[in-house]
């Protein structure tokens, strides 16, 4: 296994949990593997390099291990202090997809910043600032949380972070930082009152959300009803089910996807947990949310471990992400709610989420090095 | 804070457990299904359709057959390299690559045709290699050789390759074959995964069929009866030869026909008319050739014989009714014999009266008229008759000279074959053998006695009886010189709406060669000719047609010693003046001119002679000779 001495002779009280280390190595490798499996069909016909997903999955995967070893050393409350050039490049960063030639568009939405050698992928980096930026808020306001004046930051620059994301649109990752939000402020100690104030409102733009952009209407129809339209808009959710149902108990095996055959759009990014479903079956799936579930209650370990407020709050809210990213996207793979594009954090093709994420764990094990006991 | 985040946590697991139990369900509880589901867009159909099988005559003449092949086409939209399709295409085919890459560049083009006639052995080779835009059509063509020939017996298939009328429709399951399967996986575009296996099910070809008919009798029949339909302006006019001794159908037609290769499906209720087999399924009022049937009845139940003696004034009174023969100034006395050459209706209506009504009815079971033969076609028609208890006398009259009861023309020919064949009912077929293309007898189909309907003797007797019918008698037009014939005329007259259509009638001749030893027998039936309508005229000239082109077809050899070798239509004899003369003088000149003679009386010279001296006589007709002395 894996044990850098480097930390081990510099921190005396070291309480960094390697285990956390261990399983999201797991994962990351483990993600590499099925972004080739399910790849490589569609990078052969499309680039004419089976390992053309591979390799970008394998430079980010590069990246985000030197990332995470940078954050598990840098002292976490650095963020604090940094916490608003953070939440401003990120958000100048947001509002850079929309300049043209810097934004790249993909699908209708411009989600993308084109940096020349790579795309990255904005929304992203914000959720993660917005998590830094609203657990000092939280953390600092601690007595004046139960008043309006003490949550109002975070409530006007989740907004904010939201408003953006929605213009690109995107609509999952939308949803997933306004439940960060929900789950921020409540941990954060804020009142029922308050938390209703904000979370109605929240709550009834979704069916507005959704009525404006038709194709969101179409997708819901077509979730309720996939079968109606298996070659139009349910096309998606029809292939997922075969992948998911194909794969039975045990799955076909390593590399045996046929869905993978193009039959399954999207299936090295959104959709990789329906040929994991595929390959390695009910089980294989089975042990992937019981590695998240472990990676969850470690890091919600380390929260409530925390050396203070902040480190809490901000354990707290990687935890949140992680879990509703997860929830979401396995939820949509298997039609369990309407479709909507979100990365399957540690595995889906994607070198922006994936080196965030694991910088986010970076900062969870800093956070676990300092933990009180 | 504590509290709040460890309820989060709760919250989240709660989720997952969710999310688990919904996996749950769809990997295992309904994955077969989904993965049942799922097997159809990864496996790509090939076309594999059988090949139909082949129609052959008695002597493996090809009426019928199918070719499958194959079409190439290429839809360039779907082609991602054009010069790789080009290269597959032409390495398979010998085409130029050339040629063909510049069809596959084609723009503004759904689907280019680069290949027609494509075997199954170069598509398969072609599939192994397949690239994307290739697309296989396979044409499957029926072809008759003969095109109208037995249009109305083979009958015809449909789109789709089932056979829709005909022998094509009562052999479909057989003629069709077993279609097979290929299956290769593909992707989602259609093209062959690597190292895929095909799963390959070769199609069965449909099985042969070898029929009774003799196509060269059948050809010539079916043109005997179109000129026959045409020259007498019918509705039609219909023909079946089949072999009596076996129940074998050797030609059935009934003009008009129709091209099976360009079959007229423009107009569906004349395509019915067209297609309908109205020997086999139309029930008609027969006629005179029903007396035969009569006779046989008679015959076997001892009711009369060869020298019972009738008298005919022209009618009978039957309850009160008048029933009329056709000659209505009578044909006064007459033996059995005479009753049949004249067709005379007294003489039936005095058979049926002793045949009686139970016994007439048992018999038309016996013969399987009610009932039918089960021939192997569909929509076999059976005799129709009055219910039991409501015949009348005058009915049952009219039955012995078969009116008031309607058979159909199949029906009639079969029953008369038992009369005539020893007394054996066969069933009669068309299907021979079935047989595989690798040359496997299925199926042979044996002779078939369905009943026994009367004795050696009764059939012996009827063939001497008919057999004067047409030597001389009224179905002497249906001669042929040097053979035996023998047969009987029917006209009858036909009913519309209950009541005797005017003008409107069924001339037919039904008759066998030789009368003997019947191989041949043959039923002319024209429906409603104009101008002339007697069966001893319409039909027995058809007939003498038909025997001739068969005598000539199966070489039959003419024997000119034949008591029956006359110059069988033409009276050509003038018959010498005898009179006067002795009786031995008066028999050589009688024998030397070809007649023959009977004498009446007794004495040394002739008084009178019957028929008058001069007058033209058929060869070996009788001349009486009465003598001086009585």
């Amino acid at each position: 296994m894996f044990k850098p001495k480097l930390i081990q002779f510099k921190i005396r009280k070291n309480r960094t949990d390697y285990m956390i280390l261990v399983l999201i190595i797991i994962l990351v490798v483990f993600g590499v593997i099925m972004v080739h499996s399910a790849s490589k069909v569609s990078a052969e016909l499309s680039y004419g390099d089976s390992f053309f997903f591979t390799k970008k999955q394998i430079i980010g995967a590069v990246i985000g291990f030197i990332s995470l070893i940078i954050f598990s050393f840098v002292d976490y409350h650095l963020l604090e202090k940094f916490k608003w050039p953070i939440l401003i490049v990120s958000i100048v960063l947001l509002g850079l997809v929309f300049v043209p030639k810097i934004g790249v568009e993909n699908y209708g939405a411009k989600r993308w910043l084109n940096l020349g050698i790579t795309t990255i992928q904005p929304s992203e980096i914000a959720k993660f600032a917005f998590i830094i930026f609203s657990a000092s808020v939280l953390a600092k306001n601690y007595n004046k949380v139960k008043t309006f004046r003490g949550i109002l930051p975070v409530a006007i620059f989740g907004a904010i972070i939201c408003l953006l994301i929605i213009l690109e649109p995107n609509m999952s990752i939308t949803m997933c930082v306004g439940l960060t939000v929900v789950f921020m402020l409540v941990v954060g100690g804020v009142s029922l009152k308050h938390f209703l104030l904000f979370f109605i409102p929240a709550l009834a733009l979704v069916p507005f959300l959704i009525i404006i952009e038709p194709y969101r209407m179409r997708r819901l129809v077509a979730f309720l009803d996939p079968w109606q339209s298996a070659k139009g808009e349910g096309f998606q959710l029809v292939q997922s089910l075969y992948s998911l149902g194909s794969g039975g108990f045990l799955g076909k095996g390593l590399g045996a996807s046929r869905q993978k055959y193009l039959f399954l759009p999207f299936a090295e990014s959104d959709f990789i947990f329906s040929i994991i479903g595929e390959e390695l079956g009910f089980v294989g799936a089975l042990v992937l949310i019981i590695i998240y579930a472990m990676v969850i209650w470690r890091i919600i370990k380390i929260a409530l471990n925390a050396k203070d407020r902040f480190g809490c709050l901000l354990a707290t809210g990687i935890a949140s992400i992680l879990a509703i990213q997860v929830i979401i996207n396995i939820a949509v793979v298997s039609g369990s709610i309407p479709p909507t594009g979100l990365p399957l954090p540690f595995i889906s093709a994607g070198s922006t989420s994936l080196v965030v994420f694991m910088s986010a764990v970076g900062v969870v094990l800093n956070i676990s090095k300092q933990s009180k006991i | 804070m504590q509290k709040r985040i460890l309820a989060i946590l709760l919250l989240v697991l709660f989720f997952f457990v969710l999310l688990i139990a919904r996996l749950f369900y769809l990997q295992v509880v309904v994955g077969v299904k989904l993965e049942a589901k799922a097997l159809s867009q990864w496996l790509r159909d090939v076309p594999t359709q059988a090949t139909r099988g082949t129609i052959t005559d008695r002597y493996g003449a090809v009426l019928a057959s199918s070719e499958t092949s194959f079409t190439i086409y290429v839809r360039p939209a779907s082609v991602i390299s054009p010069e790789k399709v080009a290269s597959v295409i032409a390495k398979n085919t010998a085409l130029d690559e050339s040629e063909v890459l510049e069809k596959v560049n084609k723009k503004g083009v759904s689907e280019i045709e680069i290949a027609k006639n494509i075997s199954h052995e170069v598509m398969q080779s072609i599939l192994k290699e397949y690239e994307e835009g290739i697309i296989f059509a396979q044409n499957s063509t029926r072809n008759y050789t003969y095109d109208s020939l037995a249009s109305r017996v083979l009958g015809f298939i449909d789109a789709d390759g089932n056979g829709q009328t005909g022998l094509e429709a009562y052999y479909n399951k057989y003629l069709k074959g077993v279609n097979g399967v290929s299956l290769v996986e593909s992707n989602l575009k259609g093209q062959t995964l690597e190292n895929s296996p095909t799963y390959y099910i070769d199609p069965i070809d449909g099985l042969n069929i070898e029929l009774t008919l003799d196509f060269k009798i059948q050809q010539a029949v079916e043109n005997i009866i179109l000129n026959a339909y045409n020259d007498n302006g019918a509705k039609n006019a219909s023909c079946i030869v089949m072999d009596p001794s076996t129940g074998e159908i050797l030609a059935l037609a009934t003009a008009p026909y129709f091209n099976l290769n360009e079959v007229p499906r423009d107009d569906v209720g004349a395509l019915m008319d067209l297609s309908r087999n109205i020997i086999i399924s139309d029930a008609y009022e027969p006629g005179s050739t029903f007396k035969i049937l009569t006779t046989a009845i008679a015959l076997n139940e001892g009711l009369t014989s060869e020298h019972d003696y009738f008298y005919c004034s022209g009618f009978r009174v039957v309850n009160g009714v008048k029933i009329n023969c056709h000659r209505r100034s009578g044909h006064g006395s007459q033996s059995l014999g005479q009753g049949l050459s004249n067709s005379c209706n007294c003489v039936f209506m005095e058979l049926a009266r002793r045949i009686g009504l139970e016994r007439f009815y048992s018999y038309l079971e016996k013969f399987r008229l009610t009932e039918g033969f089960g021939l192997d076609f569909f929509g076999e028609g059976k005799a129709v008759t009055m219910p039991q208890s409501l015949v009348t006398d005058g009915d049952l009259f009219r039955m012995g000279f078969g009116q008031s009861i309607a058979v159909t023309q199949l029906g009639l020919i079969n029953s008369v074959a038992s009369c005539i064949n020893g007394g054996n009912l066969m069933q009669p077929y068309f299907a021979k053998k079935i047989y595989s293309n690798a040359g496997q007898i299925l199926y042979e189909k044996q002779s078939t006695v369905l009943n026994k309907t009367v004795s050696k003797e009764v059939s012996d007797t009827l063939n001497r009886l008919l057999f004067k019918v047409v030597d001389g008698g009224g179905g002497k037009r249906a001669m042929v010189a040097g053979h035996n014939i023998a047969g009987k005329t029917g006209t009858a007259q036909k009913y519309e709406n209950g009541a005797i259509a005017e003008g409107k009638y069924v001339a037919s001749f039904i008759g066998y060669a030789p009368a003997e030893n019947p191989k041949y027998l043959v039923l002319v039936t024209v429906d409603e000719p104009k101008g002339a309508y007697y069966g001893g005229v319409v039909s027995a000239p058809i007939a003498k047609n038909v025997f001739e082109k068969i005598f000539e077809i199966r070489e039959v050899e003419a024997n000119e010693n034949l008591e029956a070798g006359r110059k069988a239509l033409e009276a050509n004899i003038e018959v010498p003046n005898v009179i006067g003369k002795t009786l031995s003088q008066a028999s050589t000149m009688i024998t030397e001119s070809g007649l023959t003679y009977l004498t009446s009386g007794t004495g040394s010279k002739v008084k009178a002679q019957i028929a008058e001296p001069g007058s033209m006589a058929f060869s070996g007709d009788i001349v009486l000779l009465i003598m001086d002395e009585i």
